[in-house]
């Protein structure tokens, strides 16, 4: 946290009387927006995440006591290369974006001098990965109704997404956060939208920024060298950690390939994916044979389709009905989120609630990272 | 969002009335007639345009920065934001924001190509993003009348030697502030109203089938009028007199 200057005010553009006579940076222009300093604003506490654009802190709203914010420090990139385009497009569409199960982009506080950019959330006490992992360890599960309520509003956000002619692109636990106590307790909250991309004309073909989607939630689509990134990428992951939340393990847990060479075949993925759903045929998916990696696919050894059993739910039941259309391999044929959000698995009881937890909540709060580095480091 | 134009930023928050745009560049009237200064400001969409094409840019990217420069000076002055600056900034941020991102370095490079006397390096485009990006309140979305155009013209019936023209009008519309006023299908159509009066085609009948506001209609394609008149009359390319405008504004930090 001693990275953020003390200075009370380094108000680099205060044409608007903004008192920073202690700062000695002399900005390159005069504007006229009154700017207060990111600590001026919020008191900052730990640091709850990072990742290749900065890091995430947790921190205290001064002029809201008692709510708590999530702040995402972007730092210019790579020399030369000013703000990334992870931050803009995480800036761009989420100052557009607005439904309850997304999160909400509260604030934008900026540095010119030290070219430092923030982007203030509410802050999510939790988030699906700490939760499955929670479970996992305790050896317990979720109830039917938390599953059914999670599901429920992740497709939700999707659909307001979809509708929009956003895909996400990157869903994965750790990107579903749930609210804690408080007035939106057990409500989700989609983040993350670094890679997430308007759809409609884009300028380049999306797969031009390199393969996306982390590999335990990729589609086969993707996997077998897909160009066309279509919704049906977000609604497999949603898929797959339906599964996740019923089992509390990973459906699809493949060993990743030097992930610094994007096009390489990941073989073991596919692996896992064919052990579970059976080897896709041109039945069951016409357009396979159009897509690169085909024929390695084809050369693959070929299992039964085992999902039922893999993740212990009968057959005939509706969340099994659910879970295999969202993992069809046919992209075209797979369900929508607006069909699964028409499901019956929806209508039969428990019904899917705005609440996702009931109470007690036994999850832990969120903890700071790198506690052990940072103590070091102090 | 993408899809819907009426809940965007763009539509709630940056469609202004004329009085607001009356108002930018507070402080550069001390020193400019309002004829000089709009002579300038005109220049600058010209500067984007070009720079935007010596760096290959879309047009959408370009168009993308203009409106972006636009919106930057609504309540800035070019006396304290050096306005060649900002406009390559502006087109900087545009390029990654419609993802065919350039380098700054390359933007500053060009930029003294075209115009000798520019000396801002990288390092003063990569500090300027943040203003930018500041006085943009963020919003970083722009809906542009290109979408809705090809609809149009095809549903107008228009031949194809027209529609070139009117593609040709919409581009030059960024040089008038209807981008500021009117939602993007709206400049669509007054771009189409004023190509068809200029070719002498009738598409009165199509466009009151169309169901939109008539008025508003009119008064892009008079501003657009309004704009080649202007044109016309003033030699806004005129580098020797535009250096002399801008050299009457005591801007601060001039490089």
């Amino acid at each position: 946290m001693n990275t953020h200057s003390q200075s009370s005010n380094q108000n680099g553009g205060g044409g608007g009387g903004g008192g920073g006579s202690s700062s000695t940076f002399s900005p390159i222009v005069l504007t006229s927006t009154y700017r207060l300093d990111v600590q001026e604003k919020y008191t900052f506490g730990y640091e709850i995440g990072s990742g290749t654009y900065g890091m995430v802190y947790k921190a205290d709203d001064k002029k809201r006591p008692n709510n708590k914010v999530a702040v995402k420090k972007f730092r210019s990139t790579k020399e030369g290369e000013g703000l990334s385009l992870t931050a803009y497009r995480e800036i761009g569409l989420l100052k557009e974006l607005s439904n309850e199960n997304i999160v909400k982009l509260l604030d934008v506080c900026l540095n010119p001098k030290d070219k430092v950019l923030y982007l203030i959330f509410d802050y999510a006490e939790f988030d699906l990965f700490g939760i499955i992992k929670y479970h996992r360890e305790n050896s317990s599960h979720f109830s039917d109704a938390t599953i059914k309520s999670l599901i429920w509003q992740v497709l939700n956000g999707i659909h307001y997404l979809h509708s929009n002619w956003v895909i996400h692109r990157d869903l994965k636990p750790s990107n579903i956060l749930v609210m804690g106590e408080g007035k939106e307790c057990g409500t989700v909250k989609i983040g993350d939208f670094g890679l997430a991309r308007i759809f409609q004309s884009p300028l380049k073909p999306l797969n031009e920024n390199g393969v996306v989607v982390t590999i335990w939630y990729r589609s086969p689509e993707l996997l077998l060298g897909s160009k066309h990134y279509t919704r049906a990428v977000d609604i497999w992951a949603i898929g797959c950690i339906f599964a996740e939340l019923i089992t509390t393990k990973p459906l699809f847990p493949g060993k990743e390939k030097d992930p610094k060479i994007p096009s390489l075949f990941q073989d073991d993925q596919v692996e896992k994916i064919i052990r579970v759903l059976g080897k896709p045929t041109l039945d069951m998916w016409p357009d396979i044979k159009h897509l690169p990696e085909w024929k390695r696919l084809s050369s693959m050894e070929a299992f039964p389709n085992s999902l039922a059993k893999c993740v212990g739910i009968d057959e005939n039941s509706q969340a099994y009905d659910l879970l295999s259309k969202m993992i069809l391999y046919d992209p075209s044929k797979r369900i929508t989120a607006s069909e699964a959000l028409d499901h019956p698995y929806f209508k039969e009881l428990p019904l899917p609630l705005p609440n996702a937890f009931t109470k007690p909540i036994p999850y832990p709060p969120r903890l700071p990272i790198n506690k052990k580095k940072r103590e070091f480091d102090d | 969002m993408a899809a819907n134009f009426w809940e965007s930023s763009h539509c709630t928050e940056w469609l202004l009335d004329r009085n607001k745009i009356e108002e930018s560049n507070p402080k550069d009237k001390q020193y400019l007639t309002p004829i000089e200064l709009k002579k300038l400001r005109t220049h600058y969409c010209f500067v984007i345009q070009n720079l935007g094409n010596a760096l290959k840019l879309r047009q959408r990217a370009i168009s993308t920065a203009i409106v972006y420069f636009k919106r930057f000076y609504l309540k800035n002055s070019f006396v304290d934001c050096e306005p060649r600056l900002v406009a390559v900034t502006c087109l900087y941020l545009s390029s990654k924001v419609e993802e065919c991102i350039t380098q700054a370095k390359k933007c500053a490079a060009k930029m003294k190509e075209i115009d000798h006397s520019f000396n801002y390096l990288m390092n003063d485009i990569l500090e300027c993003e943040f203003f930018v990006l500041e006085e943009l309140d963020f919003c970083l979305i722009i809906y542009h009348p290109y979408k809705s155009l090809p609809f149009y013209l095809q549903s107008s019936g228009l031949d194809p030697a027209s529609i070139e023209i009117i593609w040709g009008i919409v581009n030059d519309s960024y040089r008038t502030d209807v981008c500021l006023l009117y939602p993007p299908y709206v400049v669509a159509l007054g771009c189409i109203l004023l190509g068809s009066y200029l070719l002498k085609k009738d598409i009165k009948q199509w466009l009151s089938e169309l169901n939109v506001e008539m008025k508003d209609i009119w008064e892009v394609s008079k501003d657009l009028i309004d704009y080649y008149e202007f044109e016309k009359q003033q030699s806004l390319q005129n580098q020797t007199e535009l250096d002399l405008l801008y050299n009457k504004l005591p801007i601060r930090n001039k490089k």
